[in-house]
């Protein structure tokens, strides 16, 4: 195999892993490998693959090397800084995509991979601004987007609008990541039964990933008729808890005053819809879950 | 110009190492539930404990001084002056034998959610990217049985002195 063979190779490879169609990948790979083993491109290319596929340990291995004989080598650079990313190395990458940025200042894709860094690391107000940034230089770039609707999801959880959502909707509607995303905004609207709907027609998007079945799963479980006695809890979290508790406390003690026959079936009512509140959706979890 | 300058402030790292980082705080649940069974001081050490995760004890210093001061000041009114007999026999009267524990309770859930407040993006930013967080029960009981063991020693040191 040439020079011009293996270039095809790597050419193809990198269709494959856009589409992510990994084992294809995997077979082409393979004996372009075995005839070139010390071929920097078609190792890179097999590091990405096995970064795809879950393998990190692998991938680095691959990484390093080529990092190792060209440390300029702009995507070794960056697939380095998606797995020290994903070993949760954060200070590793964000040294890493520094370095990155400092190269190529306008790359918004970067920009939005530093936002999401800073956003596991709870540094929100700079991870809304570098997804600003890096939107200035690409408006439709998916991964400051992403960053901009999740920060957008944060600030105002109740809103009916946000923007970030809105535009990736537009420049990628049909991404199992946007429509995740559409999931995640219809859950903080309250709206369980429509998140259930979509999370279902992405499982049957892709079956195989298992946290799109888990959360259709929870969605499923969410969305239950037995829960709807809960919903003010679900939607008001603790706060509600504690008017709760507040009401049963006073309640009683009012009614006590007044008919103390009212006030032992308040008692009742509220003692049973806290134990139905505390018993019933770690239950429902089992049973749907078997 | 500027524009250069604001990105090159934008390019300067935060994680400089480990220890420097934010770790994802113990849940509302658990901050929650140490403040209705632990009172006021335990919710205040829910508070801080969760303030050092994420990297702003500092920060947050001051608030988390106005939560234990709240409680120590109303445990003084309570207990040592004359508008607290009033108010402990009001309380009595209103809600019961447990009247001045329920006032305590409500106390503590003000404070966490005063708490909340303080940490609601990071709480919100834990739940929505499912960053891993500390086993609450483990936190929970430290913080509960410090409150309340603190809460004790002062009602001791407030009623006898």
């Amino acid at each position: 195999m040439d020079a011009t063979d293996s270039n095809e190779v790597m050419t193809q490879v990198g269709a494959l892993l856009e589409r992510r169609r990994l084992d294809q990948a995997r077979a082409l790979l393979k004996p372009a490998l075995e005839n070139q083993p010390d071929h920097l491109g078609l190792v890179l290319q097999s590091a990405w693959l096995e970064f795809l596929d879950d393998s990190p340990g692998v991938a680095m291995q691959s990484v390093r090397h080529v990092l190792a004989a060209e440390p300029q080598n702009a995507s070794a650079r960056f697939l380095y800084f998606r797995l020290v990313t994903e070993l949760e190395n954060y200070a590793e990458a964000e040294r890493a995509i520094i370095g990155l940025l400092g190269d190529f200042p306008e790359e918004a894709q970067y920009y939005g991979c530093y936002a999401d860094v800073m956003l596991r690391t709870l540094h929100f107000d700079k991870a809304l601004r570098l997804a600003r940034e890096g939107l200035r230089y690409d408006p439709d770039d998916i991964a400051c987007l992403t960053t901009q609707t999740l920060c957008e999801f944060i600030a105002h959880p109740t809103s009916r609008s946000n923007q970030g959502l809105q535009r990736l909707m537009v420049q990628d509607p049909q991404s199992t990541h946007t429509i995740r995303l559409v999931v995640v905004a219809l859950v903080q609207g309250g709206d369980y039964s429509g998140a259930r709907r979509l999370s279902q027609e992405l499982v049957r998007h892709d079956p195989k990933s298992e946290s799109i079945v888990e959360l259709a799963r929870t969605l499923r479980i969410e969305d239950h008729w037995s829960m709807l006695p809960l919903w003010p809890l679900r939607r008001y979290g603790w706060g509600a808890s504690a008017i709760l508790w507040l009401a049963g406390v006073l309640g009683t003690r009012a009614l006590s005053d007044v008919n103390p026959t009212v006030a032992a079936v308040y008692v009742t009512a509220f003692l049973i819809y806290v134990v139905y509140s505390w018993v019933w959706p770690p239950l429902l979890r089992r049973l749907v879950g078997t | 110009m500027s524009s250069d300058s604001s990105r090159d402030e934008l390019l300067q790292p935060v994680l400089r190492d480990t220890s420097s980082i934010s770790a994802a705080p113990y849940s509302v649940q658990a901050l929650f539930l140490t403040a209705f069974f632990g009172g006021p001081l335990a919710a205040v050490a829910m508070l801080a404990t969760n303030s050092y995760r994420l990297r702003r004890a500092y920060k947050d210093l001051p608030m988390l001084l106005l939560g234990a001061a709240i409680f120590l000041v109303s445990a003084w009114i309570i207990y040592r002056t004359g508008a607290g007999v009033v108010l402990r026999d009001w309380l009595t009267q209103t809600l019961g034998q447990r009247g001045i524990q329920l006032f305590f309770r409500l106390e503590a859930l003000a404070i966490a959610g005063g708490g909340y407040l303080l940490h609601r993006q990071e709480q919100r930013t834990s739940d929505l990217l499912g960053l891993k967080r500390p086993n609450g029960w483990i936190g929970g009981l430290a913080c509960l049985a410090l409150g309340i063991v603190l809460q004790v020693l002062i009602a001791v040191l407030l009623t006898a002195a």
